[in-house]
């Protein structure tokens, strides 16, 4: 049956998207600045920014190597040298939303791995959660420092019109991209100082400082000068990139999982100075790599016994295992009743209306219009198996039903969104495309979120997909004080 | 407040990306010499031409062979400097100094890391075509520059156990590189003061291979016999490269270490700093023995810290090695041991986990 209708989630919205530039018609009084130097700015000019741009990110190897695609090797991820602006009025909207977002969905984690509050109270259906297959059973009972398990959140959120904003997906596994947010700064300040000096934009740069704290707050109870670590699983993963860069920001040692070993439930690093007890793993491995004993036999990336470790309560693993469970697109309809239930709020930012395809009435409308709509698999990630709608072939949507048909628990859908767009720098010159934003979410004694977050942007013309692996760029986003 | 802990595995990779370091640039000296030779006439009827001398340290033999007879300069060269398949190649050691530098990324300064990264983007693309196109003494030129360029990067602010790390695999290389280097043409030394023509062309090659060619120019009355170039090379006591004053320095900074685990390593160092003191420059038939022994304690020191120190669980320290297995031999053999240069460092393992 059709979700309510929204007035910017149409199906067919692409093509009445949301300038975030103008607002009732005219131009942001915040965005004045930034449109004035646009039209001072030749195409020439741009154009050759972007190639300083391109080359100063080649020389410090801000690169990402995309899986199955040996050929390419590593790869710059394009960058649009136009800022996005966000006044701070929408963005302390979005601060507040996530973090209100990211306190349930800790408590939510807390509570299904201990009393199952929740799930008593028939806010949301026990199977839903247990029969989850990122539940993750051996971390009942676990206590985790401070009660935190999304250490470090990124919370996809979208715009579709002015001052509204639609949360897309939670990432409380291992968000990536934060790198490209600093970096991103780093290079606009490089290439257009003048503008930092024209308008008030918030610093991010603080970004390593606060995380570091945060790990160090979730330390095991009695380390007084924990060694933190983050720990990667190697130099051929993708974001490698982003291991380097914030064990570089944040003067810790960057390990693999044949670093660590564990004695007698006590992580240790091999030295040259001999073991170096481990206190606190900001680990970018997925769960079932973490420890061949508990996870995955075969896992060469993890260390054996970490797990032990953990659960003795020696080892801070950030994010906590088993977070899979409460950012899968399954668990995602459910955050707005875990809001209530725990905070006992009203969600500040809302959900995407989303199609359960377990359910026949749902399923059904869904098989009926699969050309309006986005079919997501609930366990997928970085916008790879989805298929989009009013852009795939007939055959590769009746190859899509086929697979929706076999399990209908795997898929969720959305209507196709209305993203935003803001002026990008493209081959034709400056032209509309679509973005979303993903901002950083830190938890530790408080939860706190920097005032900016990466802007993903769809470089190709029309498109909605937004990610770096299916290219996708990227782009500074700035948040600016009002111009009054 | 103190430095950040320098990992076993990252000590390994800071060590290795200074090795390929040194033979990157070791690679450009002494290629530019031996195509230097090559193109001259005088030197093109001699049996073995110095560039497949120079292949036979930086190529395995394999490789070699497969190179059309009669083996042209310009084949040994690509084969040399741009051969993807040869891990000794001048390409294969300059994207291992970066691949190195990569891992060890955290630990080392922006400077440092962006020197590095810069030079493997101006090199990927080297290839038969570019080295035409750029002509091979421009590419060797560079590479010549582009290490200094990376020297001058590493400086004081790197954490002091990366610095050691980055020393003693420098001078470790350089020692290997010049025992070898020596290997090449001791056994052709005739016993006369005074150098024939071609002899000393090519021993003043050997000194310009070492690095050396504008000291030597700058030393006033500098003997240009054979025991005066071996002098210089082996024993100067103001030379910092000849062999005796970077095994003196290697020693020190391994004894810096204070690790047991790399007490054999030590112990090896003592001996090949003992070697090259004993040589006996006057009974240069006793040199090749020599330098098959150096070549061994290197090697030595090699194993003992990869196995030692860089090893993410090193065992326990390894055994003093047998001084008698370490003693000169009886009788010295024909020529030294020269083998193929060792390989190592960074390698790509499972790393297929996604990030969100």
């Amino acid at each position: 049956m059709p979700i309510p209708t929204l007035p910017h989630l149409s199906p067919h919205a692409r093509g009445v998207a949301y300038h975030e530039m103008r607002s009732d018609g005219g131009l942001r009084p915040d965005c004045k600045p930034l449109d004035a130097w646009l039209r001072a700015t030749s195409a020439e000019a741009l154009e050759r920014k972007r190639i300083e741009a391109q080359r100063l990110f080649t020389r410090r190897g801000i690169t990402f190597a995309v899986y199955g695609d040996e050929s390419e090797g590593e790869r710059l991820i394009p960058f649009d040298v136009i800022p996005r602006i966000i006044s701070s009025a929408d963005w302390k909207l979005v601060q507040r939303g996530c973090v209100q977002r990211v306190r349930a969905l800790n408590a939510f984690l807390n509570d299904i791995y201990h009393d199952q509050e929740i799930l008593r109270a028939g806010v949301i259906p026990a199977e839903e959660v247990l029969g989850n297959k990122l539940y993750c059973a051996a971390m009942h009972g676990v206590e985790v420092s401070g009660q935190v398990h999304a250490h470090i959140a990124g919370i996809d959120v979208i715009c579709v019109a002015p001052s509204q904003w639609y949360v897309l997906e939670d990432n409380l596994r291992t968000p990536s991209g934060v790198s490209y947010m600093l970096e991103n700064r780093a290079a606009m300040r490089r290439l257009f100082p003048e503008l930092f000096m024209q308008q008030r934009i918030a610093a991010i740069d603080h970004y390593p400082d606060l995380l570091l704290r945060n790990l160090i707050h979730c330390r095991p109870a009695g380390t007084e000068t924990p060694t933190v670590v983050v720990l990667s699983p190697g130099s051929a993963n993708s974001a490698y990139f982003e291991h380097a860069y914030l064990a570089e920001r944040m003067g810790v040692m960057l390990v693999e999982g044949q670093d660590l070993f564990v004695d007698r439930d006590h992580v240790y690093a091999h030295t040259i100075d001999g073991p170096c007890r481990v206190d606190v793993i900001y680990r970018r491995l997925d769960d079932d790599f973490l420890d061949p004993l508990a996870f995955r036999s075969d896992s060469l990336l993890g260390v054996p016994g970490l797990f032990a470790a953990y659960r003795a309560g020696h080892v801070t693993l950030a994010n906590a295992v088993g977070n899979g469970v409460a950012d899968d697109k399954a668990t995602y309809i459910h955050v707005p009743a875990m809001i209530r239930f725990y905070l006992g709020e009203e969600p500040v930012l809302s959900n995407v209306p989303t199609y359960k395809l377990k359910d026949p009435g749902d399923r059904a409308y869904v098989l009926e219009h699969l050309e309006d709509l986005v079919v997501k698999e609930v366990h997928g990630c970085g916008g790879y198996g989805m298929l989009i709608g009013p852009t795939a072939s007939q055959a590769e949507r009746e190859a899509y039903r086929a697979r929706i048909l076999a399990d209908p628990s795997d898929f969720i859908a959305q209507p196709t969104l209305a993203l935003s767009t803001c002026p990008t720098f493209v081959a034709q010159g400056i032209a509309p495309r679509h973005v979303d934003l993903r901002p950083y979410v830190l938890s530790g004694a408080q939860v706190e979120v920097v005032p900016g977050a990466l802007t993903r942007v769809a470089l190709k013309e029309g498109s909605l997909v937004v990610n770096s692996s299916q290219g996708g760029g990227t782009k500074d986003t700035w948040v600016v004080a009002d111009a009054s | 407040v103190s430095h950040t802990p320098l990992l076993s595995r990252i000590a390994g990779t800071c060590y290795w990306m200074a090795r390929y370091l040194e033979r990157s640039d070791h690679i450009a000296r002494t290629v530019t010499q031996a195509y230097w030779l090559s193109l001259r006439a005088d030197e093109r009827d001699a049996p073995v031409l110095p560039l497949e001398r120079i292949a036979s340290i930086h190529a395995e033999r394999s490789l070699i062979e497969a190179l059309p007879a009669p083996r042209e300069p310009g084949a040994l060269l690509a084969l040399l400097l741009v051969e993807r398949a040869n891990p000794g190649s001048l390409w294969c050691c300059v994207r291992a100094v970066r691949e190195n530098a990569r891992v060890a990324r955290p630990m080392l300064t922006n400077v440092l890391w962006e020197s590095i990264n810069t030079i493997w983007i101006e090199a990927r693309g080297l290839d038969p075509d570019a080295l035409a196109t750029r002509g091979i003494e421009d590419v060797l030129t560079w590479t010549r520059q582009r290490c200094q360029w990376i020297r001058g990067a590493i400086d004081e602010f790197l954490p002091p156990a990366v610095s050691r790390m980055i020393r003693i695999g420098t001078r470790l290389e350089r020692i290997d590189n010049l025992v070898r280097l020596l290997g090449l043409v001791i056994p052709e030394p005739v016993h006369r003061p005074c150098l024939g023509e071609r002899l000393e062309r090519t021993w003043l090659a050997v000194v310009e291979s070492a690095g050396l060619g504008d000291w030597v120019r700058r030393q006033v009355g500098c003997e240009r016999s054979l025991p005066g170039l071996v002098q210089l090379l082996v024993r100067d006591r103001e030379q910092p490269r000849a062999l005796a004053n970077l095994s003196a320095a290697l020693l020190d900074d391994l004894e810096d270490l204070r690790q047991p685990a790399v007490a054999s390593v030590v112990d090896a160092a003592e001996l090949l700093t003992e070697c090259v003191r004993g040589v006996d420059l006057r009974a240069m038939d006793a040199v090749p023995g020599a330098l098959d022994r150096m070549l061994r304690l290197v090697a030595q020191c090699h194993q003992g810290l990869q196995t030692g120190l860089f090893s993410p669980a090193p065992s326990d320290p390894l055994p003093i090695p047998d001084r008698a297995s370490l003693a000169p031999p009886a009788a010295p053999p024909p020529s030294p041991a020269v083998a193929v240069l060792p390989t190592g460092g960074q390698e790509q393992r499972q790393g297929q986990t996604r990030d969100h």
